[in-house]
């Protein structure tokens, strides 16, 4: 059974790494790790991996499973982090509809310039991303 | 835009090495309007839902993107989609 498990972490893993290609507009980071949605396929093999690792240990006792069980719960914590944090957002819509005018607002910029923008226009057409933050 | 203050955001200018504007709504001003704060998104701090929109000259709202995760965001293909568009001449243009 660990060899099963082994075969499946350690082989979905591989995958995972081998398959990433570099993306070709962005500087950082991978196009599947930006913009794929949740690789639940993967997750489920890596945990059903390391459930049959863990069950291998309690049932065998072999110590020779011990550092490969540690191993196989570090990359599925890893890769179940990266993939699970922040992904699960409460229900949202956005309020206002295309079409519709886009809020007035008086803001500070990064060099604390005031930024005033009437909800009307004439106005410098604009892309605004609302992101999390970066702390 | 973000709930950072001005210093943090500079701070992520510099070290993207990237020359557009960050704007700072400490407070969700916007996100309120736009209904997207999401209350208490990180520990102790409300932050917006990741969303992207286009507004052209005349004020008006004329492309949106919402994802379901903070991981995921528009392609780039379609961001530049929408951009051309916009453009005077380009498949969206009236007149």
């Amino acid at each position: 059974m660990i060899w099963v498990s082994a075969l499946l972490v350690f082989g979905a893993v591989g995958w995972l790494l081998t398959s990433l290609a570099p993306s070709a507009e962005l500087a950082l980071g991978f196009e599947q790790l930006i913009h794929a949605p949740i690789p639940w396929a993967l997750l489920a093999t890596l945990w059903i991996g390391a459930g049959l690792g863990l069950a291998a240990l309690v049932r065998g006792r072999r110590r020779f499973a011990i550092p490969i069980v540690g191993l196989e719960l570090l990359l599925v914590g890893l890769v179940s982090f990266y993939f699970l944090r922040f992904s699960w957002l409460p229900e949202h819509t956005l309020a206002l509809d295309v079409g519709e005018s886009f809020p007035a607002y008086s803001m500070l910029d990064q060099d604390e310039a005031l930024h005033t923008v009437p909800a009307g226009g004439p106005r410098a057409p604009a892309l605004y991303i609302f992101y999390r933050g970066d702390w | 835009m973000s709930v950072d203050p001005p210093d943090v955001s500079r701070r992520l200018r510099d070290k993207l090495a990237v020359r557009f504007t960050f704007l700072s709504d400490p407070q969700g001003q916007l996100l309120d309007a736009l209904g997207i704060r999401h209350r208490e998104g990180v520990p102790g701090r409300d932050i917006a839902f990741p969303t992207s929109i286009l507004v052209d000259e005349s004020g008006a709202i004329r492309w949106t993107y919402q994802s379901d995760t903070y991981r995921q965001r528009a392609r780039p293909e379609e961001v530049f989609a929408a951009l051309e568009r916009l453009a005077p001449g380009g498949p969206g243009a009236g007149g």
